[in-house]
């Protein structure tokens, strides 16, 4: 009796531990903030709830010591199993290996591939291996201040949009009407951040046939295109004087800026802006009208010690049910969820027929940013140039050729 | 007698040999922390550092072994010669303004007045301001449309943009870090100047000295031993400041700002070039050692005075 107590006990014991040995903690890595965190960590939660034996505990990293804080996990076999990876990490990444090829998991059927456009996985290919499954697949906007095109009694860009004037002359002119009637600025091309010059300003570029790299990576920034594109913006910066200054700190969200170019996610923070705000296409220039295609993606980190338990985290996130939640801060890059009136109606402050206007429609002719993996260091010398670009007397051809000399000297 | 005393010798010898044996035991558990400690946090990471300047590592792969490779890229590195170039000039105009500045306070506020402890309290308050807080609010105060480039459009500087213009960004910087720590080295030069005997000073009136002879040859070599001390001090610190270079400008306008510790922060933490890095990192430590060994050498020469 006392014989059989023991070894029941021995052996409940024995089972408890082995089933804590089998509980698997993945970790996932992001970025996220505010409400799309809490998504994240429901999401988590859920997945946990349906498959006994996993947890998912999220990670957050604020987006710009995410990539270096992510690194140094790796490095010190810290690793986490699941994240987030922006698309200016992507090449860095794959050049160091350390992203797990997912093509076993986008090749099964349920997993449906041909719901994603050619172009969104195109970032996250190299050679047969998928490294990656976008989450968000977001061109950029016009955001532009109602008020202020009212009090300047300019026609707002969606209006002119619909009547097909919306090109570069119109926005040039509307910035200066409001930089000229009211006291705010006209426009805002680039982030505060000069090293985040490129958000903006490539749409400028390629919409003038301009480039940053050509397809061969080499440095586009003083092809005409590009200097007409440039000339534009410093004209405005410093003729017009309707674009801000180098580090002014002058927000769309604090009403002193009459347009603002930016991914929709940005609507957040309008949240409670004291004034009337809506979102439109991008002007068009003489080569068309090209808005940048912003992207992020879930990996596997190749270092994950749970690699399938991981993999398996990944499908259900990237899974059509689930990215038709996400998507409500993500625009979704599965066609599916994106064409959904779900989605269309997901966002209470963009009505409808401008979300399709201004966002869904523009993706056909949206563009990746590509870059090679030593675009940090190519960034850091095109960030110093372009503040050597936004002087008052600078001659911008001269600064973009001593530019483009540096960047292609690297 | 002597023949008692002789067998006893060695016996107390070996006494003695074990006290001091535990002694020097007990005094190396003493220190043990300290030691340890400084093993561990210092001297350990400065060798790895050595070490690691000898490889290439992104820390996303593992090191690869390079000899003196990255030395070899630093000299030719245009980059690396402009940074330097840039520390130079921030380091000597920090020590040109910070000391001159420093040392005409003292002068004004070594007088008795009725309030001159408020104008002392006010010149030491920025030293205990938190330096991002510090950064901060300059960085505000110099944006394009901020008050001070407003203020000198008003004065006929239109177009004024200190803070983002190459021309300009690192003077404002030097001057913007000057006033922060201008206080601590005053009130130091303050306790040294009261500590010259105004009897010397006196006399020399009455020798028909002008104020200017007397500062130059009473003063002056009165005080030289903390005149060295804070040219040291002051000198290793424009050397190793980061934090509000960082906030301020972050190395721009167009790497205008970028010296040394930057330019090493750069390659680390934004390229991930570590071993590259370290290398920027270990020549700065020779530099800083030379420097401070070459003074310690002229100091002989140059300090009076001193005990």
């Amino acid at each position: 009796m006392k014989r059989l107590g023991l070894i029941l006990s021995v052996s409940a014991l024995l089972a408890t531990s082995f089933a804590g040995a089998q509980k698997v903690n993945l970790r996932f890595s992001t970025w996220a903030g505010g409400d799309g965190l809490t998504l994240l960590q429901q999401l988590a939660q859920e997945y946990a709830a349906q498959n006994a034996g996993v947890q998912v505990s999220v990670e957050v990293t604020p987006f710009a010591d995410y990539a270096r804080k992510v690194a140094v996990q790796i490095a010190s076999g810290d690793s986490p199993d699941v994240g987030w990876l922006a698309e200016q990490s992507v090449p860095t990444f794959l050049a160091s290996r350390s992203l797990l090829d997912l093509s076993s998991l986008t090749a099964n059927r349920a997993f449906n591939v041909p719901d994603f456009p050619v172009s969104a996985l195109s970032l996250w290919k190299q050679g047969k291996g998928v490294y990656g499954v976008p989450f968000s697949n977001s061109p950029q906007v016009l955001f532009y201040n109602k008020d202020l095109f009212k009090t300047a009694a300019v026609v707002t860009p969606l209006q002119q949009y619909s009547k097909g004037t919306w090109d570069y002359a119109a926005f040039r002119a509307a910035a200066k009407a409001i930089t000229d009637k009211t006291d705010a600025f006209g426009a805002r091309i680039m982030r505060l951040d000069v090293k985040a010059w490129n958000s903006g300003t490539l749409g400028v570029l390629w919409s003038h046939g301009g480039n940053a790299f050509d397809s061969s990576l080499k440095c586009a920034l003083n092809s005409p295109g590009s200097v007409r594109a440039f000339q534009l913006m410093h004209d405005m910066t410093f003729k017009d004087q309707s674009l801000p200054r180098p580090g002014d700190q002058t927000t769309f969200q604090g009403g002193r800026l009459g347009m603002y170019i930016d991914n929709v996610s940005f609507s957040a923070q309008l949240k409670d802006a004291p004034f009337k705000w809506g979102i439109a296409p991008l002007p068009k220039g003489p080569a068309g009208r090209v808005t940048q295609l912003g992207q992020a993606g879930y990996v596997v980190f190749a270092r994950s010690a749970y690699p399938k338990e991981a993999q398996a985290f990944l499908q259900y996130l990237a899974s059509p049910t689930v990215m038709a939640r996400t998507a409500k801060f993500f625009p979704p890059p599965r066609k599916s969820v994106l064409t959904s009136r779900a989605y269309l109606t997901s966002n209470p402050a963009i009505p409808a027929a401008d979300l399709k206007t201004a966002l869904v429609n523009q993706l056909p002719s949206a563009r990746v940013f590509r870059t090679g993996d030593n675009f940090l260091r190519a960034n850091d010398v095109i960030a110093g140039g372009i503040e050597r670009l936004y002087q008052p007397g600078a001659n911008v051809s001269a600064v973009l050729n001593d530019l483009c000399k540096q960047v292609d000297g690297l | 007698m002597t023949s008692g005393a002789r067998p006893s010798r060695p016996v107390l010898g070996r006494r003695a040999l074990n006290r001091r044996g535990r002694e020097g035991w007990a005094g190396w558990l003493l220190v043990a922390p300290y030691v340890l400690g400084m093993l561990i946090f210092v001297i350990g990471p400065l060798v790895a550092v050595l070490g690691v300047s000898l490889t290439q590592w992104s820390l996303l792969d593992a090191p690869r072994w390079v000899g003196l490779g990255n030395y070899a890229r630093l000299a030719a590195d245009p980059a690396f010669g402009r940074s330097a170039a840039v520390t130079g000039v921030f380091t000597l105009g920090i020590l040109a303004i910070n000391i001159s500045v420093a040392l005409a306070l003292a002068s004004l506020l070594n007088v008795r007045l009725r309030g001159i402890g408020l104008f002392r309290t006010l010149i030491f308050s920025p030293v205990v301001m938190p330096v991002v807080a510090w950064a901060l609010v300059w960085k505000f105060l110099l944006q394009p449309e901020g008050p001070v480039n407003s203020g000198l459009a008003g004065l006929g500087f239109g177009g004024a943009n200190l803070l983002f213009d190459p021309a300009t960004a690192l003077w404002a910087v030097i001057l913007i870090e000057v006033l922060k720590a201008v206080g601590l080295n005053t009130v130091i030069f303050l306790s040294a100047l009261q500590g010259v005997p105004p009897e010397l000073h006196e006399a020399a009136r009455l020798d028909g000295a002008s104020p200017w002879q007397a500062f130059w040859r009473i003063t002056l070599p009165l005080i030289s031993p903390t005149f060295f001390l804070v040219f040291i001090v002051t000198l290793i610190g424009a050397l190793k400041l980061f934090t509000p270079v960082y906030v301020l400008t972050g190395g721009g306008p167009a790497d205008a700002t970028t010296t040394l510790i930057l330019y090493m922060f750069k390659q680390g933490f934004q390229f991930f070039e570590f071993g590259y890095a370290s290398a920027v990192a270990t020549v700065l430590f020779v530099a800083v050692l030379g420097l401070t060994l070459a003074q310690w050498a002229l100091r002989q020469r140059l300090v009076f005075y001193e005990d």
